[in-house]
Order: structure tokens, then C-alpha cells, then sequence
């Protein structure tokens, strides 16, 4: 399961189903404030008013209470004991000035012919104060104590619905999404392992998959045509490195037959032996160049085989000593882990130690110990070359990553190089000499 | 290569590969066909001759042909496989007469322990590191004069041993 696209979506649901929560919580709240808040006022302001009109009656009578401002359509009538109206103000024609107990049960509650309206008892008897016709309305809501009781339960219900609601609806379009973008973060996983990629463009990330499309064609495009130049350029290093070993191989032969001569005069041999020396060097040369040209394009297509390292190790070294070291080196070994095996292109190990150890040799005056360990350490091997020479300058250090602008100083980049291509890491410092250390994963 | 087929459908002689085209490849194709030796240019002629020479002992067992070897006073008869020593005869084992040979084949150089024991034991040599030390041993205590501070068998450290105070 594509890990990136599970994880935004079960962020993106647990979210939505947050925030369609709160929004539901918050929203009834919100209802119930406006619904509650308007109605309330306004019959307080009408009973206000009721009262004023109460007081202005104790206080000055008849006269008094007529001066109490009512709002405008809006009247006012006492009606005593007896039924009858014995006070009012602004009263409309269609309104009674006689009334039964009846009518006093219904228009306390409800209506006065149409008219909303309010009341308040007094020692004289019933105020009634009228609103004009469709002003209000009048709901009669009788709920039992039962209600009550379990309301809380069922608003806990309803949220729990509500929350259930959501998260389907989350799941529903989360999967959606999940779908999505499984397809678009599966197609660029497959564009940085540089896998062909195509992405169907349709869903919600139609314009993504497309951009994703093109953007992998365009690097399929670049690869192609970087392999084209690395082959073109891998070819010409060929040609020439073949073109120029047979001119050698006849130039090397012949300085070594005038060198060897019997009636050789004795500064003639030293120079043919300097030409064959220069000749070899140049062989050399055109050697490293060929790895080096094979390590930059060939290396995917180069056979890996599962080897024990020492033996390795050991032929190499004794290869060295026994083409001649000189005199005031001495070479030894300390392989501590004899089993430690690594997939590996043999020849091309055998390449990087010997340049680690040909190094030493060369680049050092004699007296110099040259000093060879291996050991296995949490799944690697490591390689340690130590001389007790010179050193190296800080600049060769900070460079073994890179191939030097000259042919000569290829030794430290290409062992890197060949370290690198099998998954491992060359280290050089300086402590009492050089010491380079080659990392190396063993074999599983 | 097609000419290498042709030759070999006249003779099974020696063949030695001399090419300017020095890939890995290129060597394994050669070697793959049947050649005896793959040397790529430019070389030095004296490698050539060595090679050769070589190629000649191994193909046609003129190694076989020396009787023996003289080391200082002591000389090893590789017909009998008995070493010969102030007047006596102390008589080596397979194993010893293999290392003993394979040292003397490359006598003043160093012989690295696996290409000893490769010689001794196969290809299934490793685990045979301890064995090797023994026989190591037991020639040094038929040819030395004093095994403890040895002349001819000298230890490499951590390489091998390599066979010192040889008289053709």
C-alpha cells in the first residue's frame, strides 16, 4: 500500500470529520440563540409597557393612563369584573367593550379578533393591550418532564449520529482522494527509481498526472539522450586507447630490443630504457583512462560475484612486493576477518587496493612501512591502507570525490569511484602518514 | 577471433592473445575461446618471454622434467619426494611435496596462503589456513637447519612464505 497517499488520507478524513463536527456544534448553537433571543424582547417590552400603563392608572386614574405612549397601532382597554370596559385608549371599533369569561380564557392566551395581545390583572380589573393585526405570532409549545429528563441523551445520540454521518462522508470522500493520489505519488516514486512513467489523467489530479506525464517524458528524453553522449563518449575513449596501444606496443618493443642490444652503446640503453619507462607510464595512463571511462558508463552492466575479501588482499599485496619494492618499504598484513565475504567485481577491487598500496609506495621516500588491515564491523568491511610516510596534501583529501584535470592522481578518485559503485565509501587523512579507509557492505 | 577458430581446427598449439583491446570484456571473450594467455599492449618484451616460456613448461611439463631441487646443503628429490640431508634421507608427504614445489616454482617471490593452499587443497580451500601452518612446519623441520630461525621457508607477514637460498 502506497504509505505517503494512507497517510494523507487518513489526515484529510479525521480533519474533515473534525471540522463537520464543530461546524455542526457550533451552527446549532447558533440557531438556537437566534431563535430565542427575538421573541423573548419584544413581549418583554410589551408587559413593560403594560405596566406603565398600570402604574399611570393607580396613580392619576383615567386621565393619568391616557397619557401613557403606546407604540404606534397599538391599544389599550381595562375591563372590570363584570366584563365590561371601563377604560381605553386607541381602542379599534371592531374590538368588544363587553366580555365573557370565556373570552378572557381564549384572548389571554391567544388573539382578540385578530389583535395580539397582552394582559396584565389589576385591583380594577384586566388590562388588555393589542398589537396591530399580523404583528406577532402566537405558538402554544407544552412539553412533559419526561422531555426533560432525556434531553441530554438525545442530543448525546444525535451528535453521535452526526459524528458517525460525518465520518462516512470523510471515509467516502477521503477514499476518493486516497485513489487519487495513490495514482500521482505512485508515478512519481516510479519517476525517481527512473522507471518509465504514465499516469492516467483523469480524477480530481487530471492537471497533476498530466504535468507528471510530460515531466517523465522529458526526463526519459534527457536520460536517453545522456546515455547517447556517455556511449558516444565511452566509444571514442575505445578507439582511442586502442588506436594508441599498437603504436606504443612497437615503440616499447623496439627502444627495449636497442636497449638490450649487446653492441648497445651505454648511454644509448639508458635512454631506450627511459623510453620504455615513459612507454609503460603511458600504457598505465591509457589503462586508467579505460577504467575510468568503464566506472562512469558500464558500471550497472558489470558482473558482481560473491568473494572472500582476503584472498583478494593477500594477492595483491604479494603482487606488489614481488614486482619490487624499494629498497628502506616493507609491506605487511593484519586481516582479522578471514570469512568476510562482499558481491563485488573482482577486478575492479583488486584495482582499488592496488592503487591504495601503489600509492603509498610511490607518493613516499624510503624509509616507509606500508601496513595493510581488514575487519568486519556492523555489516561492512573495512580496508585500511597506513603508511608511515609524508602524507598527503589537505587539497588530495578534500578532492578524492573528483577526477583530477590531469591523467596522473587517478589512484585516490578511482579506488573512490570503485568504492562507490559497490555501495561503500573511501576515506583518506592524514595521521602520521596517510591512512585510507575503504567501507565495503558485506554480502548478505 | 575467426582466425583463432581456424587455427584451432589445425592445432591444439599454445595461444597466446596479443591485443590493444584491453577491456574486461574483450579478455573474457578471448580467454573464453580457449587462449592460453591474454596480453594486451603495450608490453614489455621480456613480460612476453617470461610468459611464453611459462606457457611452455606448463604445456608441455618441462617442470616435470627437473629431478629436484637444491636448497644450500639440503636438495629435495621431486621423483622420490624424500629430502636429502647430511647424508640421510627424510621422506616428505604429498601435501608437503605439493608446497614445497609450488614454493620452488616461484622461488624469491612471495607465495600468498591461498594460492598455497589452492595448490594442496582445491578449490575448497578455505578453513585449511591452520593445516597449512602445520605442513608449513613440518617441511621447514626436514629442510631447515634451524627451524626456529628459519632460511629458506620465510614468513610474509600476513601474506605468505616465500622460498629464499635456492642453487639451480
Amino acid at each position: 500500500m502506497n504509505k505517503t497517499a494512507l497517510k494523507v488520507f487518513l489526515s484529510c478524513s479525521a480533519v474533515a470529520a473534525v471540522t463537520a463536527l464543530v461546524l455542526l456544534v457550533l451552527n446549532l448553537g447558533g440557531l438556537m440563540y437566534i431563535a430565542s433571543d427575538n421573541g423573548k424582547t419584544a413581549a418583554l417590552a410589551y408587559r413593560s409597557i403594560l405596566d406603565d400603563v398600570s402604574a399611570a392608572y393607580d396613580g392619576g386614574g383615567a386621565e393619568e393612563a391616557d397619557a401613557v405612549a403606546l407604540p404606534e397601532g397599538c391599544w389599550c382597554i381595562l375591563v372590570d369584573g363584570a366584563g365590561n370596559v371601563i377604560w381605553s385608549h386607541d381602542r379599534p371599533a371592531d374590538v368588544p367593550t363587553h366580555y365573557t369569561l370565556s373570552d378572557v380564557a381564549v384572548l389571554s392566551r391567544w388573539f382578540l379578533r385578530d389583535y395580539p395581545v397582552y394582559t396584565r390583572t389589576h385591583g380594577a380589573g384586566l388590562f388588555i393591550l393589542g398589537q396591530p393585526k399580523n404583528a406577532v405570532g402566537k405558538y402554544f409549545i407544552t412539553l412533559s418532564t419526561d422531555w426533560f429528563s432525556s434531553l441530554g441523551a438525545r442530543i448525546a445520540l444525535v451528535l453521535a449520529l452526526d459524528a458517525a454521518l460525518a465520518l462516512a462522508l470523510a471515509l467516502v470522500i477521503g477514499s476518493n482522494l486516497y485513489k487519487n493520489l495513490k495514482r500521482v505519488t505512485a508515478g512519481i516514486e516510479a519517476l525517481s527509481r527512473e522507471e518509465s512513467v504514465h499516469v492516467a489523467e483523469r480524477g480530481m489530479f487530471r492537471d497533476t498526472c498530466r504535468q507528471l506525464n510530460r515531466s517523465a517524458a522529458a526526463l526519459a528524453r534527457k536520460n536517453a539522450a545522456l546515455a547517447e553522449r556517455d556511449r558516444a563518449r565511452r566509444n571514442w575513449v575505445n578507439g582511442i586507447s586502442h588506436d594508441v596501444r599498437t603504436p606504443l606496443a612497437v615503440i616499447m618493443g623496439n627502444a627495449e630490443a636497442i636497449g638490450r642490444g649487446a653492441d648497445t652503446p651505454p648511454d644509448t640503453r639508458e635512454r631506450a630504457d627511459k623510453i620504455v619507462a615513459q612507454s609503460t607510464k603511458i600504457g598505465r595512463l591509457i589503462d586508467d583512462l579505460d577504467l575510468m571511462s568503464s566506472l562512469e558508463n558500464d558500471m550497472q552492466s558489470r558482473r558482481r560475484e560473491r568473494v572472500r575479501l582476503c584472498p583478494i588482499l593477500r594477492e595483491v599485496m604479494t603482487d606488489v612486493v614481488n614486482s619490487g619494492l624499494p629498497d628502506g618499504f616493507t609491506v605487511d598484513a593484519e586481516l582479522r576477518d578471514e570469512g568476510a565475504e562482499i558481491l563485488c567485481d573482482r577486478a575492479l577491487i583488486e584495482r582499488a587496493v592496488f592503487n591504495l598500496i601503489s600509492n603509498a609506495v610511490r607518493h613516499n621516500t624510503a624509509p616507509c612501512a606500508v601496513h595493510l588491515s581488514e575487519y568486519a564491523e556492523g555489516g561492512y568491511v573495512r580496508v585500511v591502507v597506513r603508511d608511515n610516510g609524508q602524507g598527503a596534501p589537505q587539497e588530495v583529501l578534500d578532492s578524492i570525490a573528483f577526477i583530477p584535470d590531469a591523467a596522473h592522481g587517478l589512484g585516490l578518485p578511482m579506488a573512490y569511484r570503485i568504492a562507490a559503485a559497490h555501495g561503500g565509501q573511501l576515506d583518506a587523512r592524514n595521521d602520521h602518514g596517510l591512512v585510507v579507509t575503504m567501507t565495503l557492505p558485506l554480502a548478505e | 577471433m575467426r582466425f583463432f577458430g581456424e587455427l584451432r581446427a589445425l592445432t591444439d598449439a599454445p595461444v597466446i592473445f596479443l591485443t590493444a583491446r584491453g577491456d574486461d570484456a574483450d579478455r573474457l571473450a578471448g580467454l573464453g575461446l580457449g587462449a592460453d594467455d591474454y596480453i594486451v599492449k603495450p608490453f614489455l618484451m621480456r613480460e612476453l618471454v617470461l610468459r611464453v616460456q611459462a606457457l611452455l613448461r606448463r604445456t608441455y611439463a618441462i617442470a616435470e622434467d627437473e629431478p629436484g631441487a637444491a636448497l644450500g646443503d639440503v636438495y629435495v628429490d621431486f621423483t622420490r619426494a624424500v629430502v636429502r640431508r647430511a647424508g640421510a634421507e627424510l621422506p616428505l608427504t604429498a601435501k608437503e611435496l605439493i608446497l614445497f614445489k609450488k614454493l620452488w616454482e616461484n622461488r624469491g617471490r612471495i607465495v600468498s596462503f591461498d594460492a598455497l593452499a589452492l595448490a594442496a587443497w582445491g578449490e575448497d580451500y578455505y578453513g585449511h589456513e591452520n593445516t597449512l601452518t602445520v605442513h608449513i612446519c613440518r617441511l621447514r623441520e626436514k629442510i631447515e637447519p634451524d627451524p626456529s630461525a628459519p632460511r629458506h621457508i620465510i614468513t610474509a607477514r600476513g601474506l605468505g612464505y616465500r622460498l629464499e637460498g635456492a642453487h639451480e
